[in-house]
C-alpha cells in the first residue's frame, strides 16, 4: 500500500464538485472541477439532482487523472469532504433517488422545524444533538421528503429506502452499493444524532417518525469504509478511507488538533470552528455544538459559529455600490484610508447571527463625516468582517472556557493581508494563514492518508504544516478596546432600528 | 360429409359436439394422440387440492358420452402428416400407419408445455403435467420430493406453488418478469399475494431467467439462473405453452410464432381446413392478434369453427382473457386489458382503483378492484380483482361489460339486486366514486 | 468491408469510369482515362461496351458515347452517382446471396444455384469471397446459413440494409402494423420520443429482429459476457420487461438475450433523442465500461481544448455522440466503410487542422486499450469510429471557435477600393468562423488586411495585420487562411 504515491480528495461542494490529487509532500499533482445544476423549484427552495452530483464526481475523478497522468492504481486512498446537511433519500434496490437532494439552505421544511420548536423540543434536541432546531439540518428534510413523495413513508418503514447526506451517497455509489455509512461530523449535522451516546437518537427519530432502518452506519472520520467498485474509479479498487463535512475537514486540514484551536474560513460567509477537545461543550449563546472529528477511537468536539455576511460584503461594494472594480482592490483602498477608524459598517443584510440572533436587524453605517472617503468606507467594510469574527470567537471563549492562543485562517478573503492584520489587532491574538488555502480538501486527504498508512501519524502531518504568513497583534490594547466597544455600540444601535412594515 | 378433428381436448371435443348437433348425418371423427380421453389439463391441481380422490376423476368428457353422440374416436392416434391437396391424413394407430380422407378438417391439436431454450428441460425428470400420463408421473415424483422448483410464475406455476406449500413442501418459484401473474394483473395489484408467498416461505426468484437444468448424481436437479443456481428434488415446468404442429404441409400458412393463421371464421389458408384452440392467435383485449391459450377460448373457438364448416356464418369475436383462480388465501380474477399491456395498444388509458366492502355487515370483507378504461371514451377495457372472499363470479359481469363496450357511466347504472347479506349499498361492480375511501386516479 | 466488395472487379472499374467522368464535367479523353485506370485500351473499350449494354435500361436518362478519342457522359438531372451505384449493386450476385439468406435463413446449394442461375463452383467462389469480408464481423456463411453471434448477425444485416441494399424497399415491404405498433410501444415503455429519422432506423432494426427472433439455436456467448455489467442498468431493465411482456403475447419462447440485443442497438445508434439520452445518462449504471469511457474521453477532450467551463449543451452533445461511438466499439465487430476512409480523413484534416487527427487517434487508442481491450486493431469499425471522433472534434472546435473579426483596409482610389473589397469578401466567404467587413476605425478587429504598410504605429491596436502582396492572389489567400487557423487555436 505504501508503494502508492498519491491521495485523492473529492470535495463535493454546493455549486461544484472537485477532485484533487496530492503527493506525500502535499503538492497538488492534478485537479479538476465541475459545476452542476442548481434547481430552484420554488422561492427559497434549493435542490440538486443526486445523479448529476454523482456524474460530476465521476467527471472530476477522470479529469484529475487525465490532467496529472496519475494512474488509478497509484492512489493509496480517497478522502471525501462534502456540503453538509444536504439530504438524499434513495431506493435501496434500484439506487434511484426518490426525490432531488434537498440542499442545506433550502427552506421547504421550515414549517416542520417551526412545529418542532413550538412543541417545545428545542431543549431536548439541543441537549442531545448540540444543534438549534432549524430546517438547515437533515432531520426535517427527511421528514419533508417522506411526506411529499407518495408511498415513501411506507417504503421507508419496510426498509426499502436509504437516507444519506452527500458523503453517504457518494460512498454508496463508489462502492457499488456495498457501503452504507456516514461519519461523525456529517451525522452530527443531521439533528438526529446523539453526540454524547454516539448513536442515532431513537426519541428524535420517533418524534419525526423516521425509521431507523433508513439511517446509515456512523463511522469514524479516518478508516476504510469500502473500496471503489470496478469502473467507478477507472479500473482500480481503491479504499475510501477518509470522510468529513466541509467545515470539519477544514478544521482538520488546518491541523487544529488541540483544544482551543480555532479556524476561520473567510468565504461568502465565515465559518468559525473551535476544537473543544474530548468533551462536548454546549453553548449558552446559540453556537452549535458538533463533532469535529473522530479518529483513533477518540472523539473531538467542536463549537461552530457562522457569520452570514463576510466576503459577500466586499462583493456588495463591488456589485451593489460599484465602489471597487475587483474584490482584490479592497486591500489597497483600505491601506490608503487615513481616518481614525471611526466609520462602522454593520452588514446585517439578512439579520444578525451569533451571538445576537436578531433576524429582523438590517444593515447600517455609523460615524460618517464630511471627510469620509471611499477608502474609509471600504476599510470599514473589511473591518466588519473582523469585528464579527471577534464576536463569535469571544462567545466561544465564554462558552468553552478555553483560551484561544491562535486563529488559523483560510478561504478566499484570507489572501487579504490587511484584513488579517486587522483581525489579529482586533482579537489581540496571533493569526496564522495556511500556505495552502484549500484546507477542506487537504483535511480530507489527511484523514484518508492516515487510515491507509500513507502518512504514519498526525505528528507526521503536523510536521508538514506550512504557514502562509503570520500576523501578530500590533494595536495597543487601549485602541483595541475602544474600537471593539464602538463596534458593539454600532451593533446595538443597529438593533434599535426596526422600521415599520 | 366426413369431419375429422385432430385433437380431443376441449377445443376438439367442443367442435365435435357442435358438428354433431348441426349436422346429424355427418361422419365425425376425433383423432387423439393420448391414450385416454378428456383429462382436464392440470387436473393434478384438483387432486392436490383434495377436490378429487383420484386423478382419473379429472375428466370433462367420457367415451360413453362420445358414443352416445355417435362420434368416432381413435385414442393413441398420432397424426404424422396431412396432405391438404388430396385431403388425406396419415396417422399412426396401434403401431400401424393408417390413412384417412376428410371433407372438412379441424386442427385442434392443442399445445404443450416445453421449452426449447432451456437446456435439459426435455428430460423426463423435469415435470410437466398438462396431460394425464405426465400428471401420473409427476404425482409420484412430487410425493417423494421435499424441495420443488417451479419454473414460471403464471397461473399454473402460482397455483402449483400454493398447493405444494400446503403439503409442507419447500418451494422455489422462478419468474423472469418482475412479478408473478403479470399477464393478468398489474404490479400494484399483486403485492398482497407476493407478500403472502414470501410469508409462506416460498423462495421467490423474480426477474431471473433459467438457462439450463442439470441432473445431479443423487437424483437431485439443479436449475441454473445466470450466475446463480437452485438445487432441489424436483422441477416443475410451468412456462408458456406453445403449439406443436410438425404434421402440417406447406400450404397451411403460419405466423412468426408458429401458430396457424386463421381468419375471423377460423378458416386457415387452405380450403376446408380450420384451426382452433391453442393452435391459433385470437383477437385479444387490445384488439390485436395475440396468443391466449385458455380453455374458455378453446371451447368457444371449437364451437365457432363447427358453425362455419360449410358456410362462413359466425365470426369469432375475440377473447377478453378472463381468468379467475384462488391462490394463497386470495381470490384473484382478471379480464381485459391491464394497464401495463395497454402500452402495446394505441389507446391512452386511465385507471381507477378502489377497495369496496362486499356486504352491509360490519365487519365486512372487502375486494380491491382496478379498472382500466379508455381515457377519452371512458369505455371499460379491463378489470382486476383481489379479495380474501370468493368474488370470482363477479369478473364475468365485468367481462360482459367489456365485451359490450360499456362506459364507466353505464356500468354505474347496471342493475343489480340488493341483499344486505350479499351486497352493500351499491353493488361491487357498480363503480361509483363516492363509495370508496381509497379511489386513486392514476396520473397517466 | 467496403461497398465495392459486393461488386466484381470490372464492375468497380466501370463505376470508377462514371465517377471520373462526373468529376470532369462529363467528358474525358481516352489518354486521361487510361492513365487514371492504368489499363489497356482494349480493356477500356470492353468496359465501355459493357457500360453501354447496362445503361440501355435507363433509356435516355444516362447516355455514354465514345469514339476512341474521348468519352462523354450525359445524365438527366434526377440521376446521380448514387443511382449508378445502386444499379450495379442491384445486379450483384453477392447481394442476392445475402438477401436470400436474410429472407430464408438458410439455403441449399441446388436451390440457390437454380435461383441465381450460376454454376455450383462460381457460387462457392462467391461465398468464399463473401466470407473473407464477413470475417471482420465475426461471421461466416457455412452449411447454407449465416453463422456467428446473433448480435453480430443483426448488426451486419442492419448495416447492410441501411447502407448498401435499398432500405426503403425493405421497409415498405416488411413494415406491417405490428412493427409500427412496436415502435410506438417502445416509446411508451421507455417514455422517450422517437423522431422520424430515428424511427426509420428503428423500424429497419425491428424488421430484421422480427425475421430473426424465431430462428433456432442462436449464439450469444460474447453478448452475455459483454452484458454482465449491465444487468442492473435501468434502461436495460425496462427493455427487458418490455421484451418479456411483448413475447408473452405470442407463442414465442423468447431468449433473455433478445432484450440485450435491443439494448445494445438502442445505445449504439441514434435512436433516442439527445434529451432522452441525457435523462438516461444521469441514471445509468456506471458499473459498466461505456459510462466510464464516455466520461473519461469527454474529460480528455475538455482538458485538451482547455475549456474552463464547456457550454452546457455542447458537453451534453459530446456525451451523446461519444456514447454511440463507444457502444459500437464495445459491442460490435466490423463495419461497412460507407466513406472512402483515406479520402474522408484527408477532407476532415483540411477542416479541422492537422493536429486534431492525431488527437483523435489518441482518443481511439485510449478507448480501445484502456477500456475495451478490442482484439482486432485493423478493421473497418475502428476506422469508421476514428472518423467519428474526428468529426466530433471538428464539431466542438467549430462551436467553440469565437468568430474572428476581419477588417479590409485598402488604400487606393475609392472605386477600386470598393470593388476589390467586395471581391475579397466574396472570395473569403467559404471560410467559416469569420466576420469580414470594410475596416472601420472605431471597431476592434482580430485581423486587418491592407495593401500598404501603415506609417502610424499601432494604427490597428492589437489586431494582427497582413499586407496583401497581390490582391486576390492564391498566395495571399493561403497565407490568410493560415493566419485564421492560427488565430483560432
Amino acid at each position: 500500500m505504501t508503494d502508492n504515491k498519491y491521495i485523492m480528495s473529492i470535495d463535493q461542494g454546493t455549486t461544484s464538485s472537485r477532485a484533487i490529487i496530492y503527493d506525500k509532500q502535499l503538492n497538488t499533482i492534478g485537479s479538476s472541477q465541475k459545476e452542476f445544476t442548481q434547481i430552484f423549484p420554488q422561492s427559497g427552495w434549493v435542490e440538486h439532482n443526486p445523479n448529476e452530483i454523482w456524474n460530476s464526481v465521476q467527471s472530476v475523478i477522470a479529469g484529475a487523472f487525465i490532467e496529472s497522468g496519475v494512474k488509478p492504481e497509484e492512489i493509496a486512498g480517497i478522502g471525501i469532504t462534502n456540503q453538509r446537511e444536504t439530504t438524499i433519500v434513495w431506493d435501496k434496490e434500484t439506487g434511484m433517488p426518490i426525490y432531488n437532494a434537498v440542499v442545506w439552505q433550502s427552506r421547504q421544511s421550515a414549517p416542520i422545524a417551526s412545529d418542532l420548536y413550538e412543541a417545545g423540543h428545542s431543549e431536548m434536541i439541543h441537549e442531545k444533538t448540540g444543534l438549534i432546531i432549524d430546517s438547515y439540518f437533515s432531520a426535517t428534510k427527511i421528514r419533508w421528503i417522506l411526506d411529499n413523495v407518495e408511498g415513501a413513508q411506507k417504503r421507508a418503514e419496510n426498509g426499502e429506502l436509504m437516507f444519506g447526506t452527500v458523503d453517504t451517497w457518494l460512498v454508496w455509489k463508489l462502492t457499488g452499493g456495498k457501503s452504507f455509512v456516514t461519519d461523525y461530523s456529517n451525522a452530527s449535522r443531521t439533528m438526529l444524532y446523539n453526540i454524547h451516546k454516539l448513536e442515532w437518537d431513537q426519541e428524535i427519530l420517533d418524534l419525526l417518525n423516521i425509521p431507523l432502518v433508513m439511517m446509515p452506519e456512523v463511522r469514524s472520520n479516518s478508516e476504510v469504509y469500502g473500496t471503489t467498485a470496478n469502473y467507478h474509479f477507472y479500473g482500480a479498487n481503491t479504499p475510501i478511507s477518509g470522510m468529513a463535512g466541509d467545515q470539519q475537514a477544514a478544521l482538520f486540514g488546518q491541523m487544529a488538533f488541540e483544544p482551543g484551536m480555532v479556524k476561520n474560513t473567510y468565504g461568502t460567509g465565515s465559518f468559525i470552528v473551535m476544537n473543544t477537545g474530548e468533551t462536548p461543550q454546549l453553548s449558552e449563546n446559540n453556537l452549535l455544538t458538533t463533532i469535529g472529528y473522530g479518529i483513533n477511537g477518540k472523539i473531538y468536539y467542536a463549537l461552530e459559529g457562522s457569520i452570514f455576511v463576510a466576503g459577500s460584503s466586499v462583493q456588495w461594494l463591488r456589485d451593489g455600490l460599484k465602489m471597487i472594480e475587483n474584490s482584490s482592490d479592497s486591500e489597497a483602498l483600505a491601506k490608503k484610508s487615513k481616518n481614525d477608524n471611526e466609520v462602522f459598517v454593520v452588514p446585517a443584510f439578512t439579520g444578525l447571527g451569533a451571538p445576537y440572533w436578531d433576524s429582523d436587524a438590517r444593515g447600517s453605517v455609523f460615524g460618517l463625516t464630511r471627510g469620509t472617503t471611499k477608502e474609509d468606507f471600504v476599510k470599514a467594510t473589511l473591518q466588519s468582517i473582523a469585528y464579527q469574527a471577534r464576536d463569535v470567537i469571544d462567545t466561544m471563549n465564554k462558552d468553552a472556557g478555553i483560551d484561544i492562543p491562535l486563529l488559523k485562517v483560510d478561504g478566499g478573503a484570507a489572501n487579504n493581508d490587511w484584513l488579517l492584520q486587522f483581525q489579529a489587532d482586533i482579537l489581540g491574538t496571533k493569526v496564522q494563514r495556511a500556505h495552502n488555502l484549500e484546507t477542506t480538501a487537504l483535511g480530507a486527504a489527511y484523514l484518508a492518508g492516515l487510515a491507509v498508512g500513507f502518512w504514519e501519524s498526525m505528528d507526521e502531518i503536523k510536521d508538514m504544516y506550512q504557514e502562509g504568513g503570520t500576523f501578530e497583534p500590533q494595536m495597543p490594547e487601549e485602541e483595541r478596546q475602544k474600537l471593539y466597544k464602538n463596534w458593539r455600540l454600532a451593533v446595538k444601535a443597529t438593533q434599535v432600528f426596526k422600521p415599520e412594515e | 360429409m366426413r369431419v375429422v378433428i385432430i385433437g380431443a381436448s376441449f377445443a376438439g371435443v367442443a367442435a365435435a359436439l357442435e358438428v354433431r348437433k348441426k349436422y346429424a348425418d355427418a361422419d365425425v371423427i376425433l383423432l387423439e394422440k393420448q391414450a385416454t380421453l378428456g383429462y382436464i389439463p392440470n387436473g393434478l391441481h384438483l387432486y392436490w387440492d383434495n377436490k378429487i380422490d383420484d386423478l382419473d376423476a379429472a375428466r370433462f368428457i367420457t367415451t360413453d358420452q362420445l358414443k352416445k353422440e355417435t362420434i368416432t374416436y381413435y385414442l393413441g392416434a398420432t397424426v404424422q402428416k396431412i396432405n391438404t391437396t388430396q385431403k388425406i391424413i396419415t396417422y399412426d394407430y396401434m403401431e400401424q400407419e393408417e390413412l384417412m380422407a376428410y371433407d372438412k378438417l379441424i386442427i385442434a391439436a392443442g399445445s404443450r408445455q416445453l421449452s426449447e431454450k432451456i437446456d435439459g428441460s426435455a428430460q423426463e425428470s423435469v415435470l410437466k403435467y398438462k396431460r394425464y400420463g405426465e400428471a401420473q408421473a409427476a404425482l409420484s415424483k412430487v410425493k417423494e420430493s421435499q424441495h420443488i422448483t417451479i419454473i414460471g410464475g403464471g397461473q399454473v406455476g402460482v397455483e402449483a406453488a400454493h398447493l405444494l406449500t400446503k403439503q409442507q413442501k419447500q418451494v422455489t418459484l422462478i419468474e423472469s418478469m418482475d412479478y408473478v401473474l403479470f399477464k393478468y394483473l398489474d404490479e400494484d395489484m399483486i403485492q398482497p399475494i407476493e407478500q403472502k408467498m414470501i410469508k409462506n416461505g416460498i423462495d421467490l426468484r423474480l426477474g431471473q431467467t433459467v438457462s439450463s437444468i442439470e441432473m445431479e448424481s443423487d437424483q437431485k436437479v439443479t436449475v441454473h439462473l445466470g450466475d446463480d443456481s437452485v438445487t432441489s428434488d424436483a422441477v416443475i415446468m410451468s412456462v408458456n405453452v406453445r403449439p406443436h404442429l410438425p404434421f402440417l404441409d406447406d400450404y397451411v400458412t403460419l405466423h412468426t410464432d408458429q401458430t396457424i393463421a386463421v381468419d375471423r371464421y377460423l378458416r386457415t389458408s387452405v380450403e376446408d381446413v380450420f384451426a382452433v384452440g391453442d393452435c391459433i392467435q385470437l383477437s385479444g383485449p387490445g384488439e390485436d392478434m395475440v396468443y391466449i391459450p385458455l380453455i374458455n377460448n378453446a371451447v368457444r373457438t371449437g364451437i365457432v369453427a363447427a358453425a362455419n364448416l360449410v358456410k362462413p356464418t359466425v365470426t369469432f369475436n375475440g377473447s377478453s382473457r378472463t381468468i379467475g383462480t384462488t391462490v394463497f388465501g386470495y381470490y384473484v380474477a382478471s379480464t381485459g386489458l391491464t394497464e401495463e399491456e395497454s402500452l402495446f395498444t394505441n389507446r391512452t388509458v386511465k385507471t381507477a382503483r378502489q377497495e369496496v366492502r362486499l356486504n352491509s355487515l360490519n365487519p365486512s370483507d372487502t375486494v380491491t378492484l382496478k379498472y382500466v378504461y379508455d381515457a377519452s371514451s371512458r369505455v371499460l377495457l379491463g378489470a382486476q380483482m383481489i379479495s380474501t372472499s370468493n368474488i370470482l363470479e363477479k369478473i364475468n359481469t365485468l367481462a360482459l361489460a367489456i365485451q359490450s363496450k360499456l362506459t364507466l357511466e353505464e356500468l354505474k347504472q347496471a342493475d343489480y339486486f340488493f341483499h344486505p347479506l350479499y351486497t352493500q349499498m351499491v353493488s361491487t361492480t357498480n363503480l361509483v366514486s363516492w363509495m370508496d375511501e381509497r379511489a386513486d386516479e392514476d396520473e397517466s | 468491408m467496403k461497398v465495392e466488395h459486393f461488386l466484381e472487379k470490372n464492375e468497380v472499374r466501370e463505376i470508377t469510369i462514371f465517377k471520373k467522368l462526373v468529376l470532369n464535367n462529363g467528358i474525358l479523353s481516352y489518354i486521361d482515362m487510361l492513365d487514371h485506370l492504368s489499363i489497356s485500351k482494349a480493356s477500356l473499350e470492353n468496359d465501355l461496351d459493357s457500360i453501354t449494354s447496362r445503361v440501355a435500361d435507363f433509356d435516355t436518362q444516362i447516355k455514354i458515347s465514345y469514339d476512341g478519342q474521348a468519352i462523354e457522359l450525359e445524365m438527366s438531372d434526377e440521376m446521380s452517382l448514387q443511382h449508378i451505384y445502386r444499379f450495379y449493386l442491384s445486379q450483384s450476385i453477392k447481394m442476392e446471396i445475402i438477401n436470400f439468406l436474410f429472407k430464408h435463413h438458410e439455403f441449399s446449394i441446388t436451390k440457390l444455384t437454380q435461383k441465381l442461375a450460376i454454376s455450383e463452383s462460381s457460387l462457392f467462389r462467391k461465398i468464399k469471397e463473401l466470407n473473407s469480408y464477413l470475417k471482420e464481423f465475426g461471421l461466416k456463411i457455412r452449411n447454407g446459413q449465416l453463422q456467428g453471434e446473433e448480435l453480430q448477425i443483426r448488426y451486419f444485416y442492419f448495416q447492410f440494409y441501411y447502407y448498401i441494399e435499398d432500405k426503403s424497399t425493405l421497409i415498405t415491404k416488411r413494415s406491417d402494423t405490428q412493427i409500427i405498433q412496436t415502435v410506438d410501444s417502445l416509446e411508451k415503455f421507455l417514455q422517450v420520443t422517437i423522431v422520424p429519422e430515428n424511427r426509420e432506423r428503428l423500424t429497419l432494426w425491428l424488421i430484421i429482429s422480427k425475421s430473426r427472433v424465431s430462428h433456432k439455436s442462436k449464439l450469444y456467448k460474447q453478448l452475455r459476457k459483454q452484458m454482465q455489467p449491465y444487468m442492473k442498468d435501468p434502461l436495460y431493465h425496462r427493455v427487458h420487461v418490455m421484451i418479456l411482456r411483448y413475447y408473452s403475447r405470442y407463442s414465442i419462447e423468447v431468449d433473455e438475450e433478445e432484450a440485450m440485443i435491443h439494448f445494445a442497438f438502442l445505445l449504439a445508434f441514434p435512436i433516442l433523442t439527445e434529451e432522452d439520452f441525457h435523462e438516461y445518462r444521469l441514471i445509468r449504471d456506471r458499473h459498466a465500461p461505456i459510462a466510464s469511457l464516455d466520461t473519461y474521453i469527454a474529460e480528455t477532450i475538455i482538458i485538451h481544448f482547455k475549456f474552463r467551463r464547456p457550454p452546457y449543451m455542447l458537453e451534453r452533445d459530446m456525451y451523446y455522440h461519444l456514447t454511440h461511438i463507444h457502444t459500437r466499439l464495445y459491442f460490435f465487430k466490423g463495419d461497412i466503410e460507407i466513406y472512402e476512409y483515406e479520402e474522408m480523413l484527408a477532407k476532415e484534416k483540411q477542416i479541422v487542422g492537422k493536429n486534431l487527427v492525431p488527437f483523435a487517434r489518441t482518443l481511439l487508442t485510449t478507448s480501445t486499450d484502456k477500456f475495451l481491450t478490442t482484439e482486432v486493431k485493423d478493421n473497418s469499425l475502428i476506422k469508421m469510429e476514428l472518423l467519428k471522433y474526428v468529426s466530433l472534434l471538428a464539431l466542438i472546435s467549430f462551436k467553440m471557435t469565437t468568430v474572428i473579426q476581419i477588417g479590409i483596409d485598402l488604400k487606393m482610389d475609392d472605386l477600386y477600393k470598393e470593388t476589390l473589397t467586395e471581391l475579397l469578401k466574396q472570395k473569403m466567404r467559404p471560410i467559416s468562423g469569420i466576420q469580414i467587413e470594410r475596416y472601420q476605425p472605431s471597431k476592434v478587429y482580430d485581423l486587418v488586411l491592407t495593401n500598404e504598410v501603415s506609417i502610424e504605429e499601432n494604427q490597428y491596436d492589437e489586431a494582427r495585420v497582413y499586407i496583401l502582396s497581390e490582391i486576390m492572389s492564391s498566395f495571399d489567400m493561403m497565407t490568410i487562411y493560415k493566419i485564421i487557423q492560427e488565430l483560432n487555436t
